[in-house]
């Protein structure tokens, strides 16, 4: 695992100092303990805090682009929320113009990985690991979940369970 | 901008030569003269990103060395008839920009094809574009491309009375979205403001002398800009210090190369008959970087980051000295 595209989260726990004013989005009931500690952190600096739904979705992509269309450069973002959700949110907050040095991803504990079927091109949540196999909900493929990850699609690449074996 | 050079370039990655000739001068201002180039054949010249410069032969310098200094490209960068610079006169400089400044229609000059040091950024949503003086000549290539693609930009000039170039042709390509002063304090205080609203995505571009590209890199930190989002290009570097005599042991030669004050560590290995592959010869293109085994260092160039010289693991010979009695390299 040393060497795939899997995030190494304690890595990319960076950010560049010296943000202006910060906002933050917290995904889920589960991340607000963090967020709390996480906002009250910047002394002195204005924060806002979005508590928004576990799961990513229309609610919360309308929400981030509204909050990006109106950022200035010395915006800082932080995403709190299961890593799914975190890796969607970057992804949206990279298409709207930001850097990653300027987003800080901070997922919480969570099982749920967002798999994207290399056959139908569709993406589906489950709660499965790296190395083990879900079933794409569109085409039905027996997927195996691999160690890759699309910080553009913010998905696991999943692949036929058997594609290596096929005739 | 002007990077000066005094050997050949024929290692470096755009080193390949071209022997074109001089189609027309203008004088653009007082001290400022723009000189288009062109293949006496005619053939289109090859293509650069915005931004790029060409190193040019400008006739021999003190000791018959080749004297070359770069100049940005001001013209269009698509498969261009010709390629244009715009030089100021420098009256305390080596002479290469009087060479260019007496040159003549029909005069042929060797350059180097383009060098890209100083590109767009493609993903930006805006571009911030900062020229002092003659810093306007990259920033005008850049002006060119914003405007043949589309793209949301600004220009915010800054010059001295009378000496502004190319003013009527950025007035031609920005309109509304040219900004010029010849106030400092008037310059200062706009980009102050400008470096506070822009939108999110914008990046921001600078060209011109030190302290005004110093100056506003502090600023923009402390605007919360992340150093990703600020390019810039330098250009006049100033004189530096002699500094003090040091030995120079080269650890897989096995040979010491005393380094005298006033005489660069780049000029003491090339006279010991060791090649270096270099450029600018001014701290700012980071091609003749050498690694160090050990040795303080006293880091005088403009290329490397602040961790790497910390790091202490190399050193840009053409302006960097030992800060004590000997230096080792791995050469």
């Amino acid at each position: 695992m040393g060497t795939t595209s899997v995030p190494r989260w304690d890595e990319e726990r960076r950010i560049a100092g010296g943000g202006r004013y910060v906002t933050v989005l917290s995904f889920g009931d589960a991340a607000l303990d963090r967020a709390r500690s996480l906002v009250s952190s910047f002394g002195g600096r204005r924060v806002d805090w979005i508590r928004l739904p576990e799961e990513w979705g229309d609610t919360a992509a309308q929400i981030l682009e509204r909050q990006a269309s109106a950022a200035r450069v010395g915006w800082r973002l932080m995403l709190v929320g299961p890593e799914a959700t975190v890796l969607a949110a970057r992804s949206a907050a990279v298409a709207a113009g930001l850097l990653d040095d300027e987003i800080l991803p901070l997922p919480v504990d969570s099982g749920t990985r967002t798999v994207y079927c290399a056959h139908c091109h569709s993406t589906h949540v489950a709660d499965v690991a790296v190395g083990q196999s879900s079933t794409c909900p569109t085409c039905a493929s027996g997927l195996v979940v691999h160690h890759h990850v699309s910080r553009l699609h913010a998905a696991y690449l999943g692949f036929a369970v058997d594609a290596e074996e096929r005739p | 901008m002007t990077l000066t050079s005094d050997v050949p370039v024929r290692n470096s990655a755009g080193g390949t030569e071209l022997q074109l000739t001089v189609a027309e001068t203008i004088a653009l201002t007082p001290t400022v003269r723009h000189v288009r180039l062109v293949d006496p054949a005619g053939r289109t010249l090859p293509s650069f990103t915005p931004g790029s410069h060409i190193v040019v032969t400008c006739g021999t310098g003190p000791g018959g060395r080749p004297r070359r200094n770069s100049y940005s490209l001001t013209g269009p960068a698509f498969e261009p008839d010709h390629y244009a610079i715009s030089v100021r006169l420098e009256e305390s400089g080596r002479g290469g920009s009087q060479w260019v400044h007496d040159l003549q229609v029909g005069d042929r000059v060797p350059v180097g094809t383009p060098r890209s040091a100083f590109a767009p950024i493609l993903t930006a949503r805006h571009h911030l574009l900062v020229a002092g003086g003659i810093g306007i000549t990259p920033i005008l290539s850049h002006v060119r491309a914003a405007v043949q693609w589309g793209r949301s930009f600004e220009v915010h000039y800054a010059f001295r009375d009378g000496d502004g170039a190319h003013l009527d042709e950025l007035h031609d390509l920005c309109g509304p979205r040219l900004y010029i002063y010849t106030a400092r304090e008037v310059f200062r205080k706009r980009m102050g403001q400008a470096l506070l609203e822009q939108p999110i995505g914008t990046h921001l571009y600078m060209c011109g002398p030190t302290g005004l590209v110093d100056d506003l890199c502090e600023r923009a930190g402390r605007a919360g800009w992340p150093d990703a989002r600020v390019h810039y290009e330098h250009f006049r570097v100033g004189d530096l210090d002699p500094g003090e005599p040091f030995t120079a042991h080269l650890t897989r030669r096995v040979i010491d190369v005393t380094v005298d004050s006033g005489v660069s560590l780049l000029d003491a290995l090339e006279s010991r008959g060791v090649a270096v592959p270099n450029l600018c010869r001014q701290g700012v293109c980071g091609e003749c970087r050498l690694p160090v085994m050990s040795g303080g260092i006293d880091h005088r160039d403009l290329y490397l980051s602040a961790a790497e010289k910390e790091a202490g693991d190399c050193v840009m010979p053409c302006v960097s000295r030992a800060n004590g009695p000997r230096l080792e390299l791995d050469l």
